[in-house]
């Protein structure tokens, strides 16, 4: 089955690059701009039967932030694998994101890093 | 056990063991003296008898010898009124005294030209001096009762003055300090050992309620600095600055890089790799702009000492923004300071700051509205106003308007450098600027010095 990815990025451009780059090498990608969008795909894919095997989401978010919406995600009692993206990843982004169980990669994010950490997480995911 | 009880328990035994040794001993003595009384009178009697004897006994004969020492003898017993003494012919050869069941005996031989013709004997009950002591004794026991029945009376009179009111007063304290009641301090007067304790006490809830005190301003002393950390962090800091140059240069420069890498690898190719590159070019250029406004906000000051007009950098200003308040059907209206002063300000910074903020007021006008640009004297300050009639700020918003790189806008739209650019030339050239902001607009106003000349 074709792993199903949920990525939440607002800036519009770079969020068609990284669904362009993981679509290319082979997985499905539901590009969403907000983490409330994020967490309303989630529902929508549960509900269609189809849970996401893995959600990619931007930390700095207008609204609803990627590590809030980790935090909804596992208050819902959701073990999805995790990667936050951040381009100020300072302690308590960090700790945060240790405390969702989530990975976390620096920006500028490169589309090789990105791939090994989807890579990794659903092998672990798996295991 | 009350320490008080404990106390006069202690002095009541005490005082029943001097008072018993110092009793038997005094009993013994009286006792000793009594019968030493006895034995000298016993003495004294036989001693005169024994003078008038020993002559009979020598001169006369035997038979009248005797009648008359009984004689002698039965006078001095009716002198004494008891008959004590008696003629023992073999009443043995040695004077002695002695003690023998119940009554005192003596013997005094009588004794001339060496021959012993025999002796006065006394004997004389102690039932009367045993008895004397019994009652001597009676009255000592009921003595001791009444001197230890009065030391205990003392005894727990005083101690209850002396020991046990400070003592519940030190007790009460010391309860207080348990409960954290450090205000409270106890004091009776005395300087024993007691009343030293209540100083130190004292001292002691003191030095503690001082200490407590220190680590409470210590405390808040801690918290407002971590206040204001948090509020250094939250205003222009160099780490906000940094963390907003992370986030605005990191999104660009991820797509930069992606769509190199995507090139390079051939994974676009054609028409997709022709789009990644022009997507390169406008990530380099967004950079660029960001890079020049962060130089603005570097180097906001302008040279030092020059001057301008207000009302005409001001008309030329939104002169300038006319076509975009046109498509955005907002109308302008200018109201200029007459007559015209200086401003203690360079006139490219000036125009900075009333175009941006023109600019933000237009694009708070999304569906139209009025923007009102105004210089206005007031005693040696020129007041620069910039009104829109949008919708107005709201609270948690503005209080972070003025911090670089914050803003409400959409991606791409603006930096969030625009209000910090302005922020930070007014603050720089000693002017001041204030927001006022409700649903039916805002205003910014700035505040310049009039210049001198």
């Amino acid at each position: 089955m074709v792993p199903l990815i949920v990525l939440a990025e607002d800036h519009p451009e770079l969020r068609s690059l990284l669904a362009s780059a993981l679509e290319i090498i082979g997985y499905h990608v539901v590009p969403v701009g907000t983490g409330a969008h994020l967490l309303g795909a989630v529902t929508r894919l549960r509900g269609e039967g189809r849970a996401p095997t893995l959600v990619i989401s931007d930390v700095r978010m207008p609204t609803l932030g990627g590590i809030d919406a980790a935090r909804t995600l596992r208050a819902t009692g959701d073990r999805v694998p995790l990667i936050l993206m951040t381009a100020y990843g300072d302690a308590w982004t960090r700790r945060e994101a240790a405390s969702v169980d989530a990975t976390l990669l620096d920006k500028p994010v490169r589309i090789s890093a990105l791939r090994d950490a989807v890579a990794r997480a659903l092998l672990d995911s798996a295991a | 056990m009350k320490l008080v009880a404990k106390y006069t328990l202690a002095l009541v035994g005490t005082l029943v063991v001097v008072l018993s040794i110092g009793a038997y001993f005094r009993l013994g003595f009286t006792r000793e003296q009594i019968e030493d009384d006895l034995r000298r009178s016993h003495s004294q009697v036989a001693a005169v008898l024994e003078d008038s004897i020993d002559d009979l006994w020598v001169d006369a004969p035997r038979d009248e010898a005797l009648r008359l020492t009984n004689e002698l003898i039965a006078k001095a017993n009716a002198d004494v009124g008891a008959s004590l003494f008696r003629w023992e012919p073999d009443g043995g050869t040695h004077a002695r005294q002695a003690i023998e069941a119940g009554e005192l005996v003596s013997h005094f031989p009588v004794e001339a030209n060496g021959k012993i013709y025999g002796a006065i004997v006394a004997r004389e009950s102690l039932d009367q001096i045993n008895a004397h002591m019994r009652t001597q004794l009676l009255f000592t026991i009921g003595g001791i009762v009444l001197i230890v029945a009065i030391g205990a009376f003392a005894s727990v009179v005083l101690g209850a003055w002396l020991v046990r009111t400070p003592i519940t007063l030190l007790v009460a304290q010391a309860r207080r300090i348990g409960r954290g009641e450090l205000a409270n301090s106890v004091a009776f007067g005395s300087r024993d050992e007691l009343g030293e304790l209540a100083v130190e006490m004292s001292a002691a809830s003191k030095a503690l309620a001082e200490s407590q005190a220190k680590s409470e301003r210590e405390t808040a002393a801690r918290l407002s600095a971590v206040e204001q950390m948090r509020h250094a962090d939250r205003l222009s800091t160099v780490g906000k600055l940094a963390a907003g140059v992370a986030h605005e240069l990191g999104t660009p420069l991820s797509i930069v890089g992606g769509h190199a890498q995507m090139i390079a690898e051939g994974e676009v190719k054609g028409e997709a790799a022709i789009a990644s590159a022009r997507a390169i070019d406008a990530e380099a250029t967004r950079m660029g702009k960001i890079v020049r406004q962060l130089l603005d906000f570097a180097r906001r000051k302008g040279p030092e000492g020059v001057t301008c007009e207000p009302n005409a950098v001001v008309e030329r200003s939104v002169q300038l923004l006319g076509v975009m308040a046109d498509r955005a059907k907002v109308k302008t209206e200018l109201k200029l300071a007459i007559p015209a002063s200086r401003v203690e300000i360079d006139e490219d910074s000036l125009q900075q700051i009333v175009t941006n903020l023109a600019v933000n007021a237009i694009q708070a006008m999304p569906s139209g509205g009025t923007l009102t640009v105004s210089v206005e004297r007031i005693d040696k300050l020129v007041r620069i106003a910039v009104r829109d009639t949008g919708p107005g700020i709201p609270a948690d918003v503005r209080e972070h308007i003025f911090e670089p790189f914050f803003t409400t806008k959409a991606v791409g739209d603006g930096t969030g450098l625009g209000l910090a650019v302005v922020h930070g030339i007014i603050t720089d050239h000693g002017g001041r600027i204030s927001v006022d902001t409700g649903p039916t607009g805002t205003t910014f106003s700035m505040d310049l010095q009039e210049a001198s000349a």
